[in-house]
């Protein structure tokens, strides 16, 4: 199944993105396909390239790019991006910045969209 | 587009304005949608129904009135329904006079029929 | 539908707005995150939920449990406990809403 993903709070005010990543993991394991993370409100943050938790700490971004290099698009919105601090120059990377338009898109290609 | 081919979608609207920025960046994903020829709808459940209602003035919070934009979502946006639930209202004392533009008030029960209709549910 | 609560209800009308909204037999819950707080025996929503099952499956996420120390026997009577899997297969199965 393709499984869309939408990622609405940052990385640690919230639990969201940690039962995001074990669900996108076991989904792949799974043999489903991701067609892509859409992060919005506070979920951009999750794509701060600046970001630097403790070491014994879990990087969330890093984990992130893992995905990315697997083939999973990621996109970080860029409206609710640019009202953060989250441009071009502090994205971890540059595509994946791109409008709403690509959530409704993936809202229409995925069998699933699930929210967290 | 036919109808058969258009993509039903659904925000559903659960939290109050301006406590938290959830309803701003859902209008601005709402206007947004609407320019894509798609059957996008919209609901407001508990506290959400609060975004609607009349006479928002953020004159002295510093912020964007950002309400203005539910009474052009139809005519400007193309969203095809604003769904308001009947029973989140009467909880908090509020009647379709309180609010500041046409709605459809749906019970749960029929809420929920729209919303098993739906490809996808957007929460805000 | 699928109806995922990942807030205490203690905090949150989460489960009380999704309650309102699982109708038919075929909608499933899944509790996640502080929303695993509502099946600890003993605890105010137990009642609620061991309704619920009767004809709705509830299920919660077994990963949030155990990091908030609470012990499979500390699960009501009838709610399932499902790994990251399970969340995934009940996903493919229905489609999901989150309430929060």
């Amino acid at each position: 199944m393709k499984l869309g993903v939408l990622i609405k709070e940052g990385p640690y005010m919230h639990q969201a993105i940690d039962t995001a990543y074990n669900f996108i993991i076991a989904a792949m394991e799974e043999g489903h396909e991701i067609n892509g993370i859409f992060f919005y409100n506070d979920g951009v943050y999750n794509r701060c390239a600046t970001l630097e938790p403790p070491r014994d700490e879990r990087n969330i971004m890093k984990l992130l790019t893992e995905l990315e290099l697997k083939g999973v698009r990621l996109i970080v919105c860029v409206a609710a991006g640019k009202r953060r601090g989250i441009v071009n120059q502090t994205v971890c990377k540059v595509e994946e910045i791109s409008g709403l338009g690509q959530l409704l898109e993936l809202c229409i290609t995925s069998d699933r969209t699930v929210t967290f | 587009m036919s109808e058969q081919e258009k993509t039903k979608v659904m925000f559903v609207c659960r939290t109050a304005p301006y406590g938290t920025i959830y309803e701003q960046e859902a209008i601005e994903a709402m206007v947004m949608f609407g320019a894509y020829e798609q059957d996008v709808s919209v609901s407001f459940i508990g506290d959400g129904v609060y975004s609607l209602k009349k006479g928002q003035d953020t004159s002295l919070l510093g912020k964007k009135n950002f309400s203005m934009a539910y009474p052009i979502l139809i005519d400007d946006f193309e969203i095809s329904h604003i769904y308001v639930e009947k029973e989140s209202l009467e909880e908090r004392g509020l009647k379709d006079s309180d609010l500041m533009t046409e709605v459809e008030i749906l019970d749960r029960n029929a809420l929920k029929q729209k919303m098993n209709e739906m490809k996808a549910l957007l929460p805000f | 539908m699928l109806h995922i609560i990942k807030k205490s209800p203690y905090e949150s009308s989460a489960l009380k707005d999704a309650v309102e909204y699982i109708g038919q037999n075929d909608d499933v819950v899944l509790l996640t995150e502080d929303g695993v707080y509502a099946a600890k025996k003993g605890g105010k929503f137990e009642g609620l939920l061991v309704d619920l099952t009767k004809k709705n499956s509830v299920y919660c996420l077994l990963a949030d449990i155990k990091a908030r120390g609470i012990q499979e026997s500390e699960i009501a009577e009838n709610i399932k406990i499902i790994d990251y899997k399970g969340f995934v297969e009940k996903v493919v199965e229905h489609n999901p809403m989150t309430w929060s």
